[in-house]
């Protein structure tokens, strides 16, 4: 799929998300993670390589091809935390060199948190 | 059961040959940076995320991730300093053949330091390399002397301690980068045993109470706090170094227009330090 159908899906789950990548070399190198979901679908639309997904073996869904963001539901996984996790690799790399893309509502929480105690402090100056 | 008995001359003395290469982002400061610290971050994430698969004795799961936070926090404080080092040593090898005004005599190294980068190091990783870059007045001097204009004292700070010093972008940054070399030094020196005199110290630059003898206990928000900070840091400072560098540098062209191509110059610079940079009227672009 294209980068960009992973952006949509990033946007569609609300700004106040936040996201990890772990094990891919090129988007470690240009983007600090954790990072909410807009910064990276910014990224991820200024790349022309495609995507290639892992889709789990229960997964609902018998498609060919990733076509839109709402396919891209069936491939999610769901760790312990609630988290939402899905499994990537460029098209250039190989099987082995596969990575995640990790949801992490932890830190969501710290920054929504961070962001509520600026504004009372600011209130409070 | 027999003695154990361990070849120590054999295993203990291999363990340096246990290696692998630098990744290719290695030449590009910021780039490594950025892997280096989503690495450390990604392995406290790893580590949180595959533990509650588990069936774990929670009493210990506590005191390990408590260790494993604090040595991520000492990763990502490493991660910065291998920056900074790795941004000097790319300005050093910029500068160094053009301007001969006597700006690398704050290096101070010694012969049997530098001698082993002669045949396959930069003249800039000879220098940076072999010392550390954990002390804010230290990292301001030896920038302040790379990146002086021709002749000059210098006025580039890369942590400001002052509203005069330059740059304004990279200002308030010397007591919080300041905190996190000196909890680096505790974890390092003393297994994050913050001790009575860091304490003082650490109480100098919080502005608050700090108790020593104590461990440090980072929890995972300050972790992240830390790699934010330093994250935007580096990022700042790349910046601020790629423009001086280019303005240095367009002013040793401006003296000497046969000293090199500017083109090729900011070509090399962009591609570095991953940033637009103008060199003698030449922009280029990563």
């Amino acid at each position: 799929m294209p980068p960009g159908i992973l952006a949509d899906w990033l946007e569609q789950q609300g700004s106040e998300s936040w996201w990890s990548v772990d094990g891919d070399p090129t988007l470690e190198q240009s983007v600090n993670f954790p990072c909410d979901s807009d910064t990276l679908a910014d990224d991820l639309r200024a790349r022309k390589e495609l995507l290639l997904v892992g889709v789990p073996e229960d997964a609902a869904w018998s498609g060919d091809a990733i076509s839109s963001a709402e396919d891209l539901d069936a491939a999610v996984q769901t760790d312990e935390h609630g988290n939402r996790v899905l499994e990537l690799r460029w098209s250039q790399q190989s099987y082995a060199q596969r990575w995640i893309l990790c949801e992490d509502k932890g830190i969501a929480r710290i920054a929504r948190s961070a962001t509520q105690g600026a504004e009372h402090a600011a209130t409070a100056d | 059961m027999p003695q154990l008995r361990i070849d120590y001359d054999r295993y203990l003395r291999r363990i340096p040959t246990h290696g692998h290469e630098l990744p290719p982002e290695a030449e590009q400061p910021i780039r490594h940076y950025g892997r280096l610290a989503n690495d450390a971050w990604n392995l406290l994430q790893y580590v949180g995320r595959n533990i509650a698969r588990t069936n774990v004795y929670a009493s210990r799961l506590d005191a390990h991730m408590e260790r494993l936070r604090v040595m991520v926090l000492l990763s990502l404080a490493e991660a910065f300093e291998r920056f900074l080092k790795e941004c000097a040593a790319a300005c050093i090898d910029q500068v160094h053949p053009l301007i001969p005004d006597g700006r690398l005599k704050v290096f101070r190294v010694s012969g049997d330091r530098f001698a082993p980068h002669f045949q396959t190091s930069t003249l800039g990783a000879a220098l940076c390399e072999a010392l550390p870059w954990c002390d804010c007045d230290e990292a301001n001097s030896r920038y302040r002397s790379i990146l002086a204009m021709p002749y000059e004292p210098g006025d580039f700070y890369v942590f400001p301690k002052t509203p005069k010093q330059q740059p304004a972008a990279l200002r308030d940054r010397y007591e919080f980068v300041s905190i996190i070399w000196h909890l680096r030094h505790a974890i390092v020196h003393n297994r994050g045993i913050i001790t009575a005199s860091d304490a003082q110290m650490l109480q100098s630059l919080c502005r608050k109470p700090v108790a020593g003898p104590a461990v440090l206990s980072p929890t995972e928000a300050d972790v992240w706090y830390v790699k934010l900070f330093l994250d935007d840091t580096a990022n700042c400072l790349n910046r601020e170094v790629a423009t001086r560098l280019a303005g240095l540098l367009s002013a040793v062209h401006a003296r000497n227009a046969n000293a090199f191509d500017p083109g090729k110059k900011a070509e090399g610079l962009a591609r570095q330090f991953q940033e637009t940079v103008t060199v003698a009227g030449e922009p280029r672009s990563p």
